[in-house]
């Protein structure tokens, strides 16, 4: 079997992740969203793993959840009453969007079998007394983890778990690098699978696996190569469905930036002897995400990404209520048309309603 | 067809008509000010205002405006041209029809008489952080400053953290300087001067409060809402003081009289969520069952719910810290359900109406905690349904009606019952 | 006592005549173009098979959307409260109640006591109720009573996704000229039918010994779709139809007592 099949069953089965790592008796701490920095849970000795969504449509969720409440937030809170995340011993979130902060409300009263912990961080960038705040807020989710896992965080093994997530992240970026040629090494759903499969694996064996993967592909070149090249943005797509949609009508996916793709490995943490400095400004010194401010450093980023991976068209994936990404496109939209055709769309999570979709796709691709 | 089926709320009190007239008086003179040559600011409804105040700076705020014309029936027009420039109907009604306001190339006279555009703009993420980035759509429209003043979620209920206060305190810092360098003066000694005035006037906003517990309530909601404004715009001013000194005297006569809003009250109702601002008369729409609807949420938005002993006015910035983070709207359950739990207690209310606006990212998400909790507290059933308060183009007068009434009759049915 | 309830519906007119707890004679007909004529019909008719005239009824309930137009005067209470009663005088032991009825849905919870604890209306859309059903009858060429039958011989999935009305019809049309066998479009019609149900049902965390009323309760197909989905063994009434027009009876009973 060749690695990005490797990468494709790992994505499909992450039990088998939590199944391994569990027999030693080592623990699991669900998070979602950036600002829980995953390099402090593994430095403690534990699994981070970031909670992803099914296509399933919601069941329970809606009776605590108004329907106007972010769906892929109530796909998760469905998933928790069900107890699919039972093998969570903690779940742990950040201060990102309401949406989220509903959600760590709802958790910490309705899901007594999973503990729920709030990380604040400000949503403002680049301010010193920011940093300092976050700082704060830092040391006692430090702490807790330490009281959760039983073992102390040093300074040793926090720099050691930034190095090895840094490597995660390089190695991404590598393979995403592969993605920048006139015929793609990769293509769009290929690579938001195994970007997914290496976010849920511990990286102990992602790594590995990366530079392996790699290797096999390096002098690959992608069917269909001839379309389009879309970058696509937006709120957090957790399932290649849609991007595969893009591919079937003839775009050629060659960038992403999303939460399960290019926003967790675009950036590497910048050398620092405080290690609990260099989590701090590693989160703290950009705009990865459109609840963050100022909203001038992604466009600048957007911006980059049309220019190094050669775009003929954006792709906005907002999920429906997704307030941040709703307004973030609505503010960019005339200026990145003056660049390039922007298309914003609006995606039900649970991926009802493909069929209108596929018409204004296929209608956005055949303009380009 | 909507417009005919909707009415004004009835008020009943001389000082709410005062309030009322303070409010088109404040946003009439906004206009004067400007050609007179002063520059005039836009923020949210949350920033502590005591910073403009000290500054003598005009102010519009971009949840009043909407509540202006939304009262004249005229916010679906402005909502309608924001959501053409690309914000769909999944964001605030009220951030759209503030944007439609903002960048319409022609308005209506009665939205002319109150509008002057920014010449400097203090956003926040307090209350709504998911809708903070409106206002830079605005800045780039209008080609002006714009400061963002970071709040962080209170996780911590009362006991927010000295670490915190420092970092809002440092924010307020900021937003200040921000004004200092586009054309303000911003006086410290008047800020320090204007905590003691927001400490009076929170003083005694909660003795009205106190008056309204009486059975029969001698203020409902209706009048509550017009007498909330000056929460907002009017902390820190001798007039914010006044009008509730004279409000509080009103009040006090007639719970010595026994006078109720309505003759006879057998149900006291409470309204979660943003209430019909386009048709007041909704809240009068239950009177005919004897049911008066006491208090508003909404009423308790900037410091409503808030005990003004801590503040210092030796220490201004912490003071107004302390007094945001805590806020209701500052999502976290200890502030928003615990609290909606006490105030059902006290109000000795019998039901609660929850209403969800679609477009709102923070309230919805509190039905259903504020529902279980109140029930499981007190016994006091909720009923939660759709209406959006601002955008008519949403209501549906016959199922919010019959929604009304389903809850009432069953409350008034159970009550037949014990 | 002699009481009578009228439920003034949109489709459906219903009356019955109730003496102290028996129910001595029942009339359902449709409402057509005018709610005061059906009513005063159907009041007519069931005088007639009681045996008795209009003097004898001591009082009169009303509920139902068309309520206000009833040529009786009577006393007035919402569906929510009237299913309330009507179900708890056939099963005392239940704690809920769906209520399909023309254009209208609701879900309503009681306690023990008979409390109304919670209750969920739809809104002004119509999918999820008869004339919804009634309108894909219509498109498929198929009798309204037999469609829950029909649609229980499915051989396959298949999703009507469309959530209003308008849509979902054309969304029925189509399949219709892509030959999809007639018996699977039903299913797909009821489960669509049958979400928005449950969804109604979810938001107020119905669940026990629900009874489901209206016309609709009579459709096997739509009742056990619903079981499926809500996991439920909803009660179906002998009568769902008259459960409401009970509850006004019983609520003109409560009153003059």
């Amino acid at each position: 079997m060749g690695t990005l099949e490797t990468m494709k069953d790992i994505f499909n089965n992450p039990n088998k992740i939590i199944e391994e790592w569990k027999k030693d008796g080592k623990k699991v701490v669900g998070h979602r969203c950036m600002y829980v920095p995953e390099e402090i849970i593994h430095a403690a000795g534990m699994l981070p793993y970031p909670t992803f969504g099914t296509p399933e449509p919601i069941k329970k969720a809606d009776s605590y959840f108004q329907p106007c409440a972010c769906e892929f937030v109530r796909n998760l809170f469905d998933l928790a009453l069900d107890k699919k995340f039972g093998f969570l011993d903690s779940m742990v979130l950040c201060n990102t969007c309401d949406a989220v902060r509903h959600l760590y409300n709802m958790w910490d009263t309705y899901v007594d079998s999973v503990p729920c912990y709030m990380v604040n961080n400000p949503q403002k960038m680049y301010d010193e007394s920011g940093f300092k705040f976050y700082r704060m807020e830092l040391e006692k989710f430090k702490k807790l983890m330490e009281d959760l896992s039983g073992n102390k965080i040093t300074d040793e093994s926090l720099k050691k778990s930034i190095e090895l997530y840094d490597e995660t992240r390089r190695l991404l970026k590598e393979l995403n690098d592969l993605r920048k040629r006139d015929i793609p090494a990769i293509s769009g759903s290929e690579f938001l699978r195994t970007s997914m499969a290496s976010m849920l694996m511990p990286k102990e064996n992602a790594n590995p696996l990366l530079r392996k993967l790699i290797d096999e592909v390096k002098n690959r070149e992608i069917k269909n190569a001839d379309g389009p090249r879309i970058l696509l943005t937006g709120s957090i797509i957790d399932n290649p469905t849609l991007i595969e949609l893009v591919e079937d009508m003839g775009g050629v996916v060659v960038v992403d930036d999303l939460c399960t793709s290019a926003k967790y490995f675009w950036y590497t943490t910048k050398p620092n002897n405080d290690p609990m400095d260099a989590i701090v400004r590693f989160n703290l010194e950009r705009t990865l995400c459109a609840c963050a401010h100022p909203s001038e450093d992604r466009y600048d980023y957007l911006q980059g990404l049309i220019r190094e991976f050669n775009i003929d068209g954006i792709i906005y994936f907002n999920i429906k209520y997704c307030h941040p990404f709703v307004y973030e496109s609505a503010i960019f939209r005339k200026k990145l048309e003056e660049e390039v055709p922007t298309l914003t769309l609006e995606v039900d999570h649970s991926l009802s309603g493909l069929g209108q979709l596929k018409t204004r796709v296929q209608a956005f691709i055949e303009m380009l | 067809m909507a417009t005919k089926v909707t009415a004004p709320g009835k008020k009943s009190l001389q000082t709410t008509l005062e309030i009322g007239k303070a409010i088109r008086a404040y946003y009439g003179g906004i206009k004067e000010a400007q050609k007179a040559g002063k520059p005039v600011i836009w923020s949210y409804g949350l920033v502590p205002r005591e910073i403009f105040h000290a500054a003598n700076a005009p102010v519009i705020y971009l949840e009043h405006l909407p509540l202006m014309i939304g009262a004249k029936q005229l916010s679906g027009h402005y909502i309608q041209i924001a959501e053409e420039e690309g914000f769909s109907r999944d964001v605030c009604a009220f951030h759209r029809c503030f944007l439609g306001c903002a960048v319409a190339k022609e308005r209506d006279p009665y939205l002319e008489k109150f509008f002057a555009p920014p010449n400097l703009i203090i956003a926040s993420n307090l209350p709504c952080m998911s809708e903070s980035k409106s206002f830079l759509y605005a800045a780039d429209h209008h080609d002006c400053p714009y400061y963002f003043l970071d709040a962080p979620i209170n996780t911590w209920g009362k006991d927010i953290p000295e670490y915190a206060i420092e970092y809002f305190a440092g924010q307020l810092k900021g937003a200040i300087d921000s004004m200092e360098e586009h054309g303000f003066k911003v006086d410290m000694d008047k800020l320090k001067e204007s905590i003691n005035l927001t400490k009076k006037m929170m003083g005694l906003w909660n003795e009205i409060d106190n008056c309204r517990k009486t059975v029969p309530t001698p203020m409902s909601t209706v009048d509550g809402i017009t007498a909330a404004y000056p929460l907002i715009q009017l902390p820190g001013t001798e007039l914010g003081v006044t009008l509730f000194e004279r409000l509080l005297e009103e009040l006090k006569e007639r719970v010595e009289k026994k006078q109720g809003v309505i003759e006879d009250e057998k149900l006291r109702l409470m309204w979660f969520g943003v209430p019909p601002f386009y048709n007041m008369g909704l809240f009068n729409y239950v009177e005919k069952y004897g049911a008066v609807v006491v208090k508003s949420m909404v009423e308790y938005i900037a410091g409503g719910a808030f005990d003004p002993s801590v503040m210092d006015p030796e220490k201004p910035l912490e003071s107004l810290a302390y007094k945001a983070l805590v806020d209701i709207v500052n999502p976290t359950y200890t502030n928003m359900v615990d609290f909606i739990v006490k105030a059902v207690e006290d109000f000795k209310i019998d039901g609660l109406i929850g209403v969800v606006k679609r477009s709102c990212g923070l309230l919805p998400g509190y039905m259903r905690l504020a529902k279980d909790a109140v029930y499981n507290g007190s016994g006091v059933p909720m009923t939660i349904f759709d209406l959006d308060g601002l955008d008519i183009r949403e209501y549906d007068d016959v199922t919010s009606k019959a929604n009304l009434d389903s809850f009432v009759e069953s409350l008034l049915a159970n009550k037949r019952r014990q | 006592m002699l009481t009578a309830g009228i439920d003034a519906g949109s489709l459906s007119t219903k009356v019955v005549i109730l003496n102290q707890d028996k129910i001595m004679a029942y009339e359902v007909l449709s409402t057509g173009i005018d709610i005061g004529a059906a009513a005063k019909r159907a009041m007519d008719n069931v005088l007639e098979k009681a045996g008795i005239s209009l003097q004898d009824v001591e009082s009169i309930g009303s509920t139902g959307v068309g309520k206000k137009k009833v040529p009786y005067k009577s006393v007035q209470g919402t569906e929510v409260v009237c299913d309330t009663k009507g179900a708890l005088y056939f099963y005392p032991k239940s704690n809920g109640v769906i209520d399909i009825g023309g254009e209208n849905c609701r879900a309503i919870k009681f306690d023990a006591e008979g409390n109304i604890v919670d209750f969920a209306l739809n809104d002004k859309c119509a999918s999820g109720t008869g004339i919804f059903l009634d309108a894909m009858a219509k498109a498929l060429r198929v009798k309204p009573e037999e469609m829950g039958k029909l649609s229980l011989q499915s051989t396959e999935d298949i999703e009507v996704t469309s959530m209003c009305s308008v849509f979902a019809e054309s969304e029925v049309v189509s399949m219709i000229h892509r030959k999809v066998p007639k018996n699977n479009i039903l299913r797909g019609i009821h489960k669509s039918i049958a979400s928005r149900v449950v969804g109604l049902a979810n938001r107020i965390l119905l669940e026990g010994n629900v009874v489901i009323i209206g016309g609709i309760a009579k459709n096997i197909g739509l009742v056990t779709t619903l079981n499926e989905l809500m996991n439920s063994e909803l009660i179906v009434p002998e009568k769902p139809e008259v459960v409401g027009a009970l509850g006004a009876a019983l609520l003109a009973r409560e009153r003059k007592e």
